[in-house]
């Protein structure tokens, strides 16, 4: 199998944090313009790195297997980076910290006290994050995207607090902690 | 009603979903149920409370799952609930002492349950706020 491009393992690698989703969404995640996304997913999925259900692509295993060697190509030298592996345990803290106020959120009906120290924890990490963007500057995007998140939430939008099928901030986070393991070469506990 | 196993309820709900267990032990399993178009006639077992790759069995809409491991405070306690899903988390057979050990050697515990549970018709019970039981239909 020859290696990803670029532009291929932006769009693939979406379609492998996004789990499964349509190429418009996919286009967004990664910005990228919709006709390239459209085109790297059709030529994938005729190679049959991944397959549509219901208007939505999922990778399959050889798929995985490219956007994982390309993670490694790419990133191998971070893995052994001191400060982007203490930067990963700090984020540890955090991502245990979020996951319960997300959990507490749900359990209170959207408590407006817990979704502001939720907010909190998502500026944080967007905060934390742009200390590695010089390092990985895709990681933009996901500055961009908690960003425009949390200023819905902001605007009374609850729904993108968690909500499966928007770009909630949980959604952004779940998909950035499956980018950064990926990164640094780390398998997430089963 | 006796309960073959029981475990953390991931939320309370009055739904009682029923299958046949699948236990999925990859993102490759995951992908092979729904390709096979029968993912509604299953309860979906799996080790962790972290298993990433259910996502897309979560969005193609499953009807029920059992964990071996992980809490309901867990990026797949947080997907079931908003899917509305019941889910049974770190779940151990009431027949037995085996319990879920945190950094342990859990595969007797886990290769227990697989057994008793895969292939057999269950019934989610997830009414009570801090346990969710699963029953065997006959």
């Amino acid at each position: 199998m020859t290696a990803l491009s670029e532009d291929e393992f932006l769009v693939l690698n979406g379609a492998h944090l996004k789990k499964m989703a349509s190429a418009k969404e996919l286009a967004r995640a990664v910005g990228v313009d919709a006709a390239l996304a459209q085109a790297v997913l059709d030529a994938a999925a005729e190679k049959g790195l991944l397959m549509v259900a219901e208007g939505k692509y999922l990778l399959l295993p050889d798929g995985t297997n490219a956007v994982h060697k390309f993670y490694s190509a790419a990133y191998g030298p971070l893995r052994s980076n001191e400060s982007v592996l203490a930067w990963y345990e700090r984020f540890e803290v955090i991502n245990d910290q979020f996951i319960k106020q997300v959990s507490e959120w749900q359990s209170t009906d959207g408590d407006d006290r817990i979704q502001g120290r939720l907010i909190k924890t998502v500026e944080r990490l967007t905060k934390n994050i742009q200390e590695l963007t010089p390092l990985i500057p895709r990681y933009n995007i996901y500055v961009d995207r908690f960003g425009t998140s949390v200023a819905l939430v902001d605007q009374g939008e609850k729904d993108y607090v968690c909500k499966p099928t928007l770009d909630s901030v949980h959604n952004v986070w779940f998909e950035f902690h499956e980018d950064i393991l990926s990164v640094i070469g780390r398998p997430r506990d089963t | 009603m006796s309960y073959v196993a029981e475990g953390y309820n991931s939320f309370e709900t009055k739904k009682t979903p029923s299958g046949i267990v699948k236990y999925l032990p990859d993102p490759k399993s995951v992908i092979a149920l729904i390709q096979s178009g029968k993912l509604k006639e299953h309860i979906l077992l799996v080790q962790g409370g972290t298993t990433t790759f259910l996502a897309p069995a979560l969005s193609m809409g499953s009807i029920g799952v059992i964990t071996m491991s992980g809490a309901p405070e867990s990026h797949l306690g947080i997907l079931s609930r908003e899917f509305q899903m019941p889910c049974v988390m770190t779940a151990y057979l009431t027949d037995s002492d085996s319990r879920y050990v945190t950094g342990g050697n859990n595969d007797a515990h886990f290769a227990a349950i697989i057994k008793a549970l895969e292939g057999k018709k269950v019934q989610l019970h997830c009414e009570d706020r801090e346990t969710g039981r699963i029953a065997i239909v006959s």
